[in-house]
């Protein structure tokens, strides 16, 4: 059976290898191209699930299986053990490609044309890519990159990114759009800087970790050394499949974007072809996060929810472009805007899903996730410089041809909120990756200060090499850079829905205006005299609360003010609605938290923030897999007893080197989460020691994201959701009517705007004037009704 | 709209977020020192007290001890220790022999941390001292 594995495997890379040149060679090709990547999701699937029955039959000739599972392990455990380490999730992440690449394939079958031939070509590419670093790689590990080879990579590298930017702003001075050339600078400077420190940092010499999950053992062991305690957890279950199904999906947008830019097609139907596998990735990498989120929460020492370890931040970074890239894409659907940077935004959403797992597996950076150091880094480093240098080229190839129509044309209008999303989000993934890789970055700066003799800065000098570890920041970096950014991005995502296309009547602005200029003249003064200490949580949650308010104000609107229902609108409202919710969550529960240390002895009580907590006792609870010691502790409000809550200690017999898991016991409700730790047993548990919590508002967290996750949904199922159910029965309302009075609906896109406005501030149209009815339906000529209400002109 | 405008607008704005990132990071950075250093450092003087330092070492085989919420334990690096006192959660992947990472601010010793991250370089996978050892 493994050998089976294997061999599929190295079948599977043969055909990639076919698929990536084939249709390149002659479009005739094609169709042997589309068989071949079927054959590869196939052959893929295949493997996978050989992989997945060895874990099930526990069939420890395997190393990854006798590495991750043993016989005691639940059958849910044994399945996920398939991506727990190394080998597995390659497999796991490089199948999820091959089969998304197959639905493309299916979806694109009988289409043959250049576009598709460099559409599967790329798509192969990354298969291949995978496949590469499982089967072929390990037999190549001693030929790692030699420090002058090194040099001189990076010279070439230097010259390359020098030699865009002169590029981008000679393109720019050539009357082509000096914004977006702007932003090409940015992403340009971004990647050189990013190429510069992967090469610093990347060639580490460690022995070689098998990437074949079919590599044998040599013998059989009689047990496996089981999945860490740690990863037994629902957690396990959801947590990394989302994760890879969004870092997977990114793929295939980057391979639409790719084709058009081999083949010239310019008018932006990549974007309307990948729509819905944008909109997925980003989805599913959203849950996936928040899914970790959750996992940590309930996972004590890894620091709460978001600890801003690096790879944590690996899988925000794609997630923030990714954020971007969604926004931007519809402004070019909707306007032809963003041409230029929508396939930047793309190529770095797809790389940052690569760097994530580099830095994972290469052990540049330190962090509580990481797999251990192996070479494997090196091939992955190799993969993004050809993958980021081969895109960028092609794009600044194309800059000419993709010399945009439009420009921005007003400040308060709907385009340059988009542009200011843009750019903050942009801001945001410069300023965790700055964080992240602070570690490289630092010993740079370091290097490029001496080399000018500019004077060190003290937190600079003091840096020595200290394993792969140097130097990082602290979390606070994140909160203060963070907060504000968000705080901004809030009020124009609070903003935005009010401003129109184009132009926007100024006095429409001047509710919100006044009321982030009254949050600001309201909160200064308090804080000033000590009334609240947080002014910059307090301006988050006026700024969230009217975020919030506006975009349920825009769900409300759209489905019941309105002839039409734009379920893109709804489904997006939503999501802002969630985000707010989510928000609220976030800032209350870090900034509000309150935590003790607390030793109790049996009966004894101890009051945080009105409840208090007795302490009731031990129990031991004895099974195969491990013995829990469990504290009881009774979580009292006055007199009302609200919950007994079992924290434990769990001790796992059959792990590697007595493995404990704490348990936490939670008592939550929508007001606030109170959490209980055991920390310490001692005398057989008559005294135990806690670590309490009390945790503000941080189910709105869970709550918020499910409502995302709602609205993603909507988004994903928009064209398939009926389009006029609810304004059939509004639209006889004889309120409906008067309030038209005042308002028209747009002929063209259903939404209402002033009678005497020139322009549909949602659309742009031209305002129907007299050919439209209040209903919204178009007015035959001449008639004295209307023919789909009945309404007399 | 002028381009002109949004480009030297865009200009000023990618110059204060740079600096304002290089600055935040300056300030909130703290230089990773092995036991060793932190020795060093600690007899000629050159950490201040309240200095916030992040010290790494491994923990010494033997030398937990628990009390209550408060636990004890010394960080060993090149035959030098320190040693370590620490209240509150105690995350699960310490353990003795591993390598942890200790934030607090100095103050002599024993080192106080308020943070303990336990580091394991393949946590998720099996231990195995041949890995370390054949490392160049």
């Amino acid at each position: 059976m493994p050998l089976i594995g294997t061999l599929f495997l190295w079948i599977a890379l043969a055909l990639s290898t076919f698929a990536v040149f084939a249709p390149l060679i002659n479009k005739e090709y094609l169709k042997h191209a589309y068989n071949a990547v079927y054959g590869v999701a196939a052959l893929m699937t295949a493997s996978i699930s050989i992989l997945a029955f060895s874990m099930l039959t526990s069939d420890f000739r395997l190393t990854y299986v006798a590495e991750y599972s043993n016989k005691a392990l639940g059958w849910v455990y044994k399945l996920s053990a398939v991506y727990a380490g190394q080998a597995g999730s390659l497999l796991f992440w490089g199948w999820l490609i091959a089969v998304f690449a197959a639905i493309v394939v299916f979806v694109n079958r009988d289409k043959i044309s250049e576009y598709n031939s460099y559409l599967i070509s790329v798509l192969a590419s990354v298969i291949w890519f995978f496949l590469f670093l499982i089967t072929a790689a390990p037999f190549i590990y001693d030929i790692g990159i030699s420090s002058e080879m090194r040099m001189f990579l990076n010279f070439i590298l230097l010259a390359l990114a020098g030699a865009a930017i002169v590029w981008s702003v000679v393109s720019a001075k050539n009357k082509s759009e000096q914004g977006e050339s702007f932003a090409g600078i940015v992403y340009i400077g971004l990647a050189s800087v990013t190429m510069i420190l992967l090469f610093r940092m990347g060639v580490i010499n460690t022995m070689a970790v098998g990437t074949n999950p079919f590599e044998l053992l040599g013998t059989t062991l009689a047990d496996g050394q089981g999945l860490n305690p740690l990863l037994q957890n629902y957690g396990m279950i959801t947590h990394p499949p989302t994760l890879f199904l969004g870092f997977a999906g990114f793929t295939v947008p980057f391979a639409y974007a790719m084709a058009a830019l081999f083949t010239k097609e310019n008018d932006g139907s990549w974007l309307k072809q990948s729509r819905l596998w944008l909109i997925f990735s980003w989805l599913l990498l959203g849950i996936g996060i928040v899914l970790g989120a959750q996992w940590a929460y309930m996972e004590l020492g890894w620091g709460g929810y978001w600890a801003w370890d690096p790879v944590e931040n690996a899988s925000l970074m794609p997630w923030l472009v990714g954020t971007a890239l969604v926004h931007s894409a519809l402004a070019q659907r909707r306007k032809n805007l963003f041409k230029i940077w929508n396939v930047y935004l793309v190529t770095f959403t797809f790389i940052l899903c690569i760097f994530g797992t580099y830095l994972t597996r290469s052990g540049v950076v330190s962090s509580v996730h990481s797999f251990g150091e192996s070479p494997l880094g090196n091939f992955i480093l190799l993969y993004i410089v050809a993958a980021l240098g081969g895109s960028l080229v092609l794009i600044f190839s194309r800059l000419k041809e993709m010399k945009p129509e439009r420009q921005i044309e007003n400040y308060d209008s709907k385009e340059f909120m988009f542009l200011a999303t843009n750019v903050l989000l942009t801001i945001a993934t410069v300023i965790v990756f700055y964080g992240t890789d602070y570690p490289l970055i630092a010993k740079l700066l370091k290097d490029a200060l001496e080399f000018l003799r500019i004077p060190l800065p003290a937190a600079l000098a003091s840096i020595q090499q200290v394993g792969n570890e140097s130097v990082q920041v602290g979390v606070e970096f994140y909160e203060a850079l963070m907060g504000p950014l968000t705080l901004v991005l809030f009020a124009v995502m609070a903003a935005c829905p009010l401003i129109a296309w184009k132009k926007t009547n100024l006095n429409k602005l001047l509710v919100p205006f006044s009321y982030m200029g009254g949050i600001v003249v309201i909160i200064l003064p308090l804080w000033a005299f000590g009334v609240i200490d947080h002014p910059l949580a307090t301006a988050g949650f006026a700024v969230l609360a009217m975020m919030g308010t506006v975009s349920g104000y825009q769900i409300y609107k759209s489905v019941w003010k309105k002839s039409k229902i734009n379920w893109d609108r709804v489904g997006a409202y939503i999501i802002h609605l969630g985000i707010a919710l989510t928000f609220i969550g976030i800032i209350a529960s870090s900034v509000f938290e309150v935590s003790k240390n607390v030793t109790l002895s049996a009966g004894e009580t101890f009051q945080m923030r009105g409840y208090t907590f007795k302490y009731e006792g031990p129990e031991t609870d004895t099974n195969d897999l491990r013995q829990s010691n469990r504290a009881i502790v009774t979580l009292w409000k006055g007199d009302t007893q609200l919950s007994a809550l079992t924290t434990s200690l769990d001790t796992f017999f059959s792990s590697r080197q007595d493995q404990t898991v704490t348990e936490p016991g939670l008592y939550y409700n929508l007001k606030e989460d109170v959490y209980v730790a055991v920390t310490n047993l001692e005398d057989g548990g008559q005294t135990a020691s806690f670590k309490m919590f009390h945790n503000p508002l941080v189910i709105w967290f869970w709550i918020g994201s499910i409502i995302i996750t709602l609205g993603g949904l909507v988004l994903l199922g928009a064209d398939y959701l009926p389009r006029s159910a609810i304004a059939k029965t509004t639209r006889k309302l004889p309120l409906e009517a008067n309030a038209a009075q005042a308002q028209i609906s747009c002929g063209k896109c259903g939404s209402l705007y002033n009678k005497d406005d020139k322009f549909c501030k949602q659309c742009g149209a031209k305002a129907g004037g007299n050919n439209v009815c209040s209903c919204g339906a178009q007015k035959k000529k001449d008639a004295k009704f209307c023919v789909s209400c009945g309404r007399r002109y | 709209m002028k381009n002109k405008k949004l480009l030297i607008a865009g200009i000023v704005l990618a110059i204060a977020v740079t600096g304002l990132i290089y600055n935040t990071a300056l300030k909130t950075s703290a230089a990773y020192l092995q036991v060793s250093t932190f020795k060093i450092k600690a007899q000629s003087g050159e950490l201040r007290k309240g200095q916030p330092v992040k010290l790494i070492g491994k923990v010494a085989k033997g030398s937990v001890e628990r009390k209550g919420s408060k636990i004890r334990f010394d960080v060993v690096e090149k035959n030098q220790k320190v040693a370590v006192v620490y209240e509150g959660l105690v995350p699960d992947a310490f353990a003795e022999g591993r390598e942890v990472i200790l934030d607090g601010a100095y103050s002599g010793e024993p080192f106080e941390a308020t943070h303990l991250i336990a580091k394991c370089p393949s946590k998720y996978k099996a231990e195995d001292d041949n890995n370390k050892s054949s490392k160049p």
